[in-house]
């Protein structure tokens, strides 16, 4: 095997490898923030009283975890163009992995919905709140506090789906290394330097978020 | 539904049942192949000592802190830089199964951490030996308690062998691409895709859940 | 009349075919302190619910100060009122639980004026007065800032009764409040609600606690199997039991 490790093109190109790291940090953020406010209604609606809710809620999220979140892509970037629904690239990558990851966060939130006890809801309802006070005020602040742990690894594991987006061209951190391969064939030093940027950024994150979990966690 | 796209279905069924045996093919080897390293990997993860549980814990936190696209990528370009030739296919059910074995590790040593201490004094004070103890404790228990989360990493393999498609496996989503090239009906066939995978993976999902009846501690 | 603060008559509820309340009448009037008696099951808790309005009742009806709560009459039938009157009709009485219930991510403080703020429409400067004003009140001037979890039981449950008092309810109403409290702690409870006796707090009081029944109410009323079995004076009650379910209970409880 005639072929000598030289890191030289790594260090040259290390911007555009730090773009597309941010960039997938930020997609996934973006993702994780919407996917939470459509996961907050599943969860609620898979709560509900209401069979029609619950039975519409519960197939959402049985479907959209059932289905790879590449042909999820897919579907929006290249099959929706054909009912004139057409999205950029990035865009359509966010629009994708927020309704992919909504449906597990919904199912992250109802396991928090139902672990809230039911006297803490009856005490709102006895100092006379109404039900839409009790769950801005008293549900959801503990329901957010509570899951902030599933939430982050939530968040570490959309960063790494973004590395889909390079299918569609959205020049993240895998787009960026599979670009550094095909120009210089440096293929070692390209996929190892991409591999220890991601466990390093995971790395990272699960240490930053787990100091926020114990920020926002309730008092003990 | 339009005529054109039955019609397009049918003459691409052979094609297509072809991409969806390529699919169980390569999940089903990776998910078994990853169960047997995930084991291997496991159990000095839980049991071994110092060295032995630092490489272990190395092995699985650098596996999991990688994308499973990356993961393929890598394994089919830099192992053919280092001469070891292996077909697209080959790589993509390597890197899988490399992949779930490292979710199976540590799903493993949650499992058999969370035997309770009570029962492991119980074995010993029955006079098991460290082995038996494990044998017919601490592992039937852990796998009881590990089976759900195993079955959601077999739906997890599973979704993640279309990404095999990127090094060219023509398992269910190539075939799609290949359709769709030819006939430009992205929309139907991707939506045809996605219902394959739905009812492949709600079918592991289903099939998890009878098991776990099954075997269920009354 | 002016002085009647809870009239509730013929009191029906059922868990479907299990009928809870069979017909449960009684009168509480300003100042009086009512203490409920029986075994578990018998009734006295879902009769305190039902009073709060977090029960449905089938049948009769329960006054507060005046006003039918929970259902009205219309057009000859009897009708649930809105869920916006239900939270109103909430508003006149406050309940503590056996467990607490206070809000885990509030501070002893948030856990009083939230309410004081998002119902009765306060200040916040107002609410955080109200509250510092009851946590005095309840013995703990200096833990506003706590919250829940770093609280002991007894603690938690004074702060409960403080919020729940603060909202200026009607009649206040206590389910079981130290059933879930170590031994130790059962007394600094016993006295916020002795203490409130003494001011003439309305109050209903469902207790296990034989001693405070005893010495805290004007009236006792001992419940079994969905009826009111015997009522009467602490003395009349707990001395001299004419009822032979009333005699047994006593026997089996401790004093």
């Amino acid at each position: 095997m005639d072929y000598s490790v030289n890191y030289d093109v790594i260090w040259r190109n290390l911007h555009n490898l730090f773009y597309g790291l941010g960039l997938g940090l930020y997609m996934a953020l973006v993702s994780v923030a919407l996917g939470s406010l459509i996961g907050l209604v599943l969860a609620f609606s898979l709560v509900s009283k209401r069979k029609l809710f619950r039975v519409l809620s519960g197939i959402y999220v049985a479907v959209i975890r059932n289905i790879p979140l590449m042909i999820i892509i897919l579907f929006i970037y290249f099959g929706l163009p054909d009912v004139g629904l057409t999205f950029a690239e990035q865009p359509s990558f966010i629009f994708a992995l927020t309704i992919y990851t909504g449906a597990y966060i919904a199912e992250v939130f109802r396991g928090g919905l139902l672990a809230i006890p039911k006297g803490v809801g009856e005490a709102g309802m006895a100092v006379g709140m109404s039900n839409f006070q009790i769950n801005i005020f008293i549900k959801i602040p503990i329901l957010i506090r509570s899951v902030m742990p599933a939430l982050s690894n939530n968040y570490i594991s959309l960063f790494k789906d973004t590395s889909v987006a390079a299918i569609v061209a959205v020049p993240e951190l895998t787009f960026q290394t599979r670009k550094i391969n095909t120009d210089t064939f440096r293929t070692i030093e390209a996929w190892s330097s991409a591999s220890v940027l991601y466990v390093v950024a995971c790395l990272l994150i699960a240490i930053l978020l787990r100091r926020v979990e114990r920020r926002v966690a309730i008092p003990k | 539904m339009s005529t054109g796209f039955s019609n397009e279905l049918w003459a691409s069924r052979f094609i297509l049942l072809d991409g969806i045996g390529t699919c169980i093919f390569v999940s089903f080897l990776a998910i078994v192949f990853g169960t047997i390293v995930g084991i291997v990997v496991g159990l000095p993860l839980t049991y071994g000592n110092f060295i032995f549980r630092f490489l272990a814990r190395a092995y699985t936190d650098f596996i999991r802190g990688i994308p499973v696209l990356v993961l393929i990528l890598t394994f089919y370009f830099v192992l053919s830089v280092l001469g070891l030739n292996l077909t697209a296919m080959q790589a993509g059910i390597a890197s899988l199964s490399i992949f779930s074995s490292a979710h199976v590790a540590e799903m493993l040593r949650g499992g058999l951490q969370n035997v309770q201490k009570g029962q492991i004094e119980a074995a010993k004070a029955v006079g098991l030996s460290f082995f038996q103890t494990f044998l017919y404790v601490s592992l039937p228990q852990a796998l009881r308690q590990i089976l759900p989360t195993w079955i959601n990493t077999a739906v997890e393999t599973t979704k993640g062998s279309t990404l095999v498609s990127i090094i060219g496996v023509v398992e269910i989503t190539l075939v799609m691409q290949q359709i769709i090239g030819r006939n430009f009906l992205s929309m139907e066939f991707y939506a045809l895709a996605g219902l394959i995978y739905f009812i492949i993976c709600f079918s592991i999902e289903r099939f998890g859940k009878f098991i776990e009846k099954k075997v269920a501690i009354k | 009349m002016t002085n009647r603060v809870l009239e509730i008559s013929n009191l029906h509820k059922s868990y479907g075919d299990h009928e809870v309340l069979k017909g449960v009448s009684t009168e509480l009037d300003k100042g009086d302190v009512v203490s409920i008696i029986g075994a578990s099951g018998s009734g006295k808790t879902t009769l305190l619910r039902c009073v709060n309005l977090l029960e449905d009742f089938q049948d009769g009806s329960i006054n507060i100060d005046g006003t039918q709560v929970g259902y009205q009459e219309s057009k000859g039938k009897r009708v649930k009122v809105s869920n916006k009157q239900v939270t109103k009709d909430r508003a006149l009485t406050g309940m503590v639980f056996q467990s607490f219930n206070l809000f885990p991510h509030l501070s002893a403080t948030e856990n009083i004026s939230l309410a004081l703020r998002k119902v009765q429409k306060k200040s916040a400067s107002d609410a955080k007065e109200i509250a510092q004003h009851w946590l005095e009140r309840v013995g703990l001037p200096d833990r506003g800032h706590s919250f829940p979890g770093q609280l002991s039981g007894g603690q938690q449950q004074r702060v409960a009764i403080a919020r729940a008092i603060a909202m200026n309810p009607k009649i206040m109403l206590f389910d079981e409040v130290t059933s879930a409290l170590d031994p130790e702690l059962i007394n600094e409870v016993l006295d916020v609600i002795k203490s409130l006796a003494v001011e003439g707090m309305t109050m209903l009081i469902v207790t296990h606690e034989m001693r405070f029944a005893y010495e805290v109410s004007k009236k006792v009323i001992f419940m079994n199997e969905g009826v009111i079995a015997a009522q009467g004076t602490p003395d009349e009650i707990f001395k001299n039991p004419s009822n032979e379910r009333l005699s047994t209970f006593l026997k089996n409880t401790r004093f």
